[in-house]
């Protein structure tokens, strides 16, 4: 995973340090709610030009997961 | 698990809020789900500690409150609380809760302030309009953040008075409202506006 993408992850996640996106599970009781979710994609839109689909995102347990998507689209 | 608050927010279809805090504790959790295996929530998959609290709760307070097996309900989720909305009668309604001070990506910002740029309402309060819009059943046709985004769904948002919106969607008007609650914004949306003042 590259920093423009840490950087992305924890700016929708509202992580204190991007160093904390390495580490990170994304769970829908915590962290991956309605919002974090519109966020990410919204962010990858944005940076990314790539529009992911949201079933398969909300399906992602870790950031790599997430990255992976980005780098096979 | 505490009760932050049980309130009547629409006297004339009985329709009542409450917020709770959840803890973890994984005896209690279970004893929440054994009792939950003797109601109307016993045949669903799910079994993750948010889950069985809710409805836990759900059935309890419903119960005391004299609703028994037909009542409608929503649930919405931020942190450690939840927002359980339920009403006796059988009026669409939905809740979402977000912790103020909630923060989005100036991307997100952006993209929503282009569907309502003349709307005095934060980029977060309508994110909650419309997250409450996605569990409201809305007769015409579902609502989706997909289709709303890709335009093929159609939102309008009109203030009337503390808080309420007018709310237009696929052609069917329904209302929200947004109270400010133990550091939470807690959208409520109804088919009718006759919303209680406060909390």
């Amino acid at each position: 995973m590259d920093e423009k993408f840490k950087t992305l992850i924890a700016e929708a996640l509202e992580l204190e340090d991007i160093s904390l996106v390495d580490d990170l599970v994304l769970n829908p009781e915590e962290n991956w709610d309605s919002i974090a979710l519109l966020s990410v994609i919204s962010e990858i839109d944005n940076q990314y030009e790539i529009q992911l689909d949201a079933d398969e995102l909300a399906s992602c347990t870790q950031p790599s997961e997430i990255y992976a998507l980005i780098t096979n689209h | 698990m505490t009760e932050l608050i049980n309130k009547e927010i629409n006297n004339t279809a009985n329709i009542y809020l409450s917020v709770i805090k959840r803890d973890n504790n994984n005896f209690a959790i279970l004893t929440k789900w054994f009792y939950i295996l003797f109601t109307r929530f016993r045949a669903a998959k799910e079994n993750n500690p948010r889950y069985i609290i809710t409805r836990y709760y759900l059935s309890r307070v419903a119960k005391k409150l004299g609703f028994y097996s037909k009542f409608n309900y929503c649930f919405s989720h931020s942190g450690a609380y939840s927002a359980v909305l339920f009403s006796s009668e059988s009026d669409l309604i939905s809740v979402d809760i977000e912790r103020v001070g909630r923060k989005l990506p100036a991307s997100l910002r952006l993209k929503v302030r282009s569907f309502f740029p003349e709307l005095l309402l934060s980029e977060l309060k309508v994110i909650m309009i419309l997250e409450s819009l996605v569990k409201f059943q809305i007769p015409n046709r579902k609502f989706s953040f997909l289709s709303f985004f890709s335009g093929e769904d159609s939102v309008q948002i009109l203030p009337l008075r503390d808080s309420v919106f007018e709310v237009n969607v696929n052609n069917c008007k329904v209302y929200s409202k947004i109270y400010t609650f133990a550091g939470l914004y807690i959208c409520i949306t109804l088919e009718s506006d006759r919303f209680n003042f406060s909390l």
